[in-house]
């Protein structure tokens, strides 16, 4: 991530945030309400833009192993005079870019429509293929013991943490590289909070995942690396060596 | 044999009323529902103030207002290009779906509107594009909204008498022929015996004309049920064989 500043009706949330979030790693942003961690989460799929008067100046580069990608069109920086690499297309950088979002957000339908309607409608993959893939995902969130009997049944009538897993396995079931996760156990119980913090460190050892959480035991809990944003800066870059109290965290933020 | 009127009482009427229905709905359903979709997805600022104003005041016109337009719009035919033109059963069917075009527009716009904008700003995540997000998710979402809209766009077709009065409405045509002939519907009908019943019989045909567009009242209402129960199967997927 590369100077990247973002402005809503010409107020400026980003100030030129530079940062690198680790492939295989939770990176973790912590910072007050109204800090920009949202927005900066954001500025990775490109979903700032879906608001009004919203303008990103400064460049983010997708790694994915193989690629090196940049996620704003090269119009972005013009006359800076450096060689860009291949751009991508919003549709298909959002589905390299999964998200989670602070309150489940299934789409009334039932549990096995949420994860293919998405499907279908992105890849041309076959029946077969397409409910191999859901079957997959729901399996990869721990899904499938309490939903294979009601797969046909409305999602509605699954509990809050069910449809955040729910959702999870929609965004992985399209098989993206980055998993963005905006307080995804904000609405949670302890224990349902707990499951998904333990899934997450288990899905790290195959996705770049970036997470915004307000919990700072939870930071501790699950991040190889914490960042703690403050008025649209980025301040501290910790990582998980340097053992940090909650106490001490609290200070920093 | 033979001596009897083969169509008497309100069967043409009846008839004439579902066949203007089914004109009007198949004038009007596609540029309603389409111009609701476009009031609440792509429309500029702009191109939103001006088309609400437009159907705004369409909603405000008076019907007899939009049947004297329909029959001025005859006159100035028959002057000007066609002089065999004359009102008909089409033309009705034109005016009133200018008269129920604001009522699908209005309820298109409003229940594409209630679609959450979290399950929009998820779908986008998701890497739909806009238009997948809109045709394969906020309409199946408003779907209930926009038959609810149709069916009384429906109802207002089938009881309005002052725009066909003036359209190619009358007292006695028989079923209805083709598009370009006149036609008897319920409505008038029963303002039309109200008023110039001679005899107890015919006060009785126009209570039962009454009776009958009730009747009909009741079995739209009972369509847009019906049509309701089957989309929720079909979208929820309750009906596992829908998918596996």
């Amino acid at each position: 991530m590369d100077k990247v500043s973002v402005y809503f009706f010409g107020h400026q949330v980003l100030q030129e945030i530079t940062a690198a979030f680790q492939r295989h790693n939770i990176s973790v942003l912590i910072g007050r309400s109204g800090s920009g961690k949202t927005t900066l989460l954001r500025t990775i799929n490109r979903l700032n833009e879906e608001f009004e008067g919203c303008e990103t100046k400064g460049q983010v580069f997708l790694n994915t192993g193989q690629e090196h990608l940049a996620v704003y069109p090269k119009a972005n920086r013009k006359g800076t005079g450096v060689l860009q690499p291949a751009s991508l297309k919003l549709t298909s950088l959002r589905q390299r870019v999964g998200m989670l979002f602070q309150t489940p957000n299934i789409f009334p339908v039932s549990v096995y429509k949420n994860i293919a309607l998405p499907l279908t409608l992105v890849s041309q993959a076959a029946k077969t293929e397409i409910q191999e893939r859901v079957y997959q995902a729901l399996q990869l969130v721990g899904l499938w013991a309490e939903v294979r009997d009601g797969l046909h049944k409305p999602a509605q009538r699954l509990s809050g943490g069910q449809q955040q897993r729910l959702c999870l396995a929609r965004a992985l079931a399209l098989r993206p590289d980055i998993l963005l996760l905006d307080e995804p156990t904000a609405s949670l119980d302890v224990h349902a909070s707990r499951y998904i913090e333990d899934l997450l460190t288990t899905l790290a050892e195959q996705y770049t995942i970036v997470m915004v959480s307000h919990s700072l035991t939870q930071a501790r809990r699950v991040g190889h690396t914490i960042m703690i944003c403050s008025q649209g800066r980025i301040t501290h870059h910790l990582d998980r060596d340097e053992q940090l109290s909650t106490a001490e965290l609290e200070a920093l933020v | 044999m033979g001596k009897a009127p083969v169509w008497e009482g309100i069967w043409p009427a009846f008839m004439g009323t579902l066949c203007l229905m089914a004109v009007t709905m198949g004038l009007v359903l596609l540029p309603g529902i389409g111009c609701g979709i476009f009031l609440a997805e792509y429309a500029t600022p702009l191109w939103k103030k001006r088309v609400n104003t437009a159907i705004d005041l369409l909603a405000g016109a008076p019907s007899i207002v939009m049947g004297l337009f329909g029959f001025t719009l005859i006159l100035f035919l028959r002057r000007a290009f066609f002089p065999e033109a004359n009102t008909c059963l089409f033309l009705a069917a034109g005016c009133l779906s200018l008269l129920v075009t604001p009522v699908l527009v209005v309820n298109t716009r409003e229940a594409l509107e209630a679609v959450p904008s979290s399950i929009k700003l998820a779908a986008t995540s998701l890497g739909l594009s806009k238009n997948q997000i809109i045709f394969c998710l906020a309409v199946p979402m408003a779907v209930r909204g926009i038959v609810s809209g149709s069916i009384l766009a429906m109802g207002r077709c089938a009881e309005d008498t002052a725009v066909i009065m003036l359209t190619g409405a009358v007292a006695n045509a028989g079923l209805p022929s083709s598009l370009w002939a006149k036609f008897e519907a319920l409505p008038f009908t029963i303002y039309y015996t109200m008023a110039h019943y001679q005899s107890q019989e015919e006060l009785n045909l126009a209570f039962g004309a009454a009776l009958l567009l009730l009747f009909l009242a009741t079995a739209m209402v009972a369509l847009a049920k019906l049509l309701e129960v089957g989309h929720k199967l079909f979208w929820q997927g309750e009906r596992p064989s829908v998918l596996q």
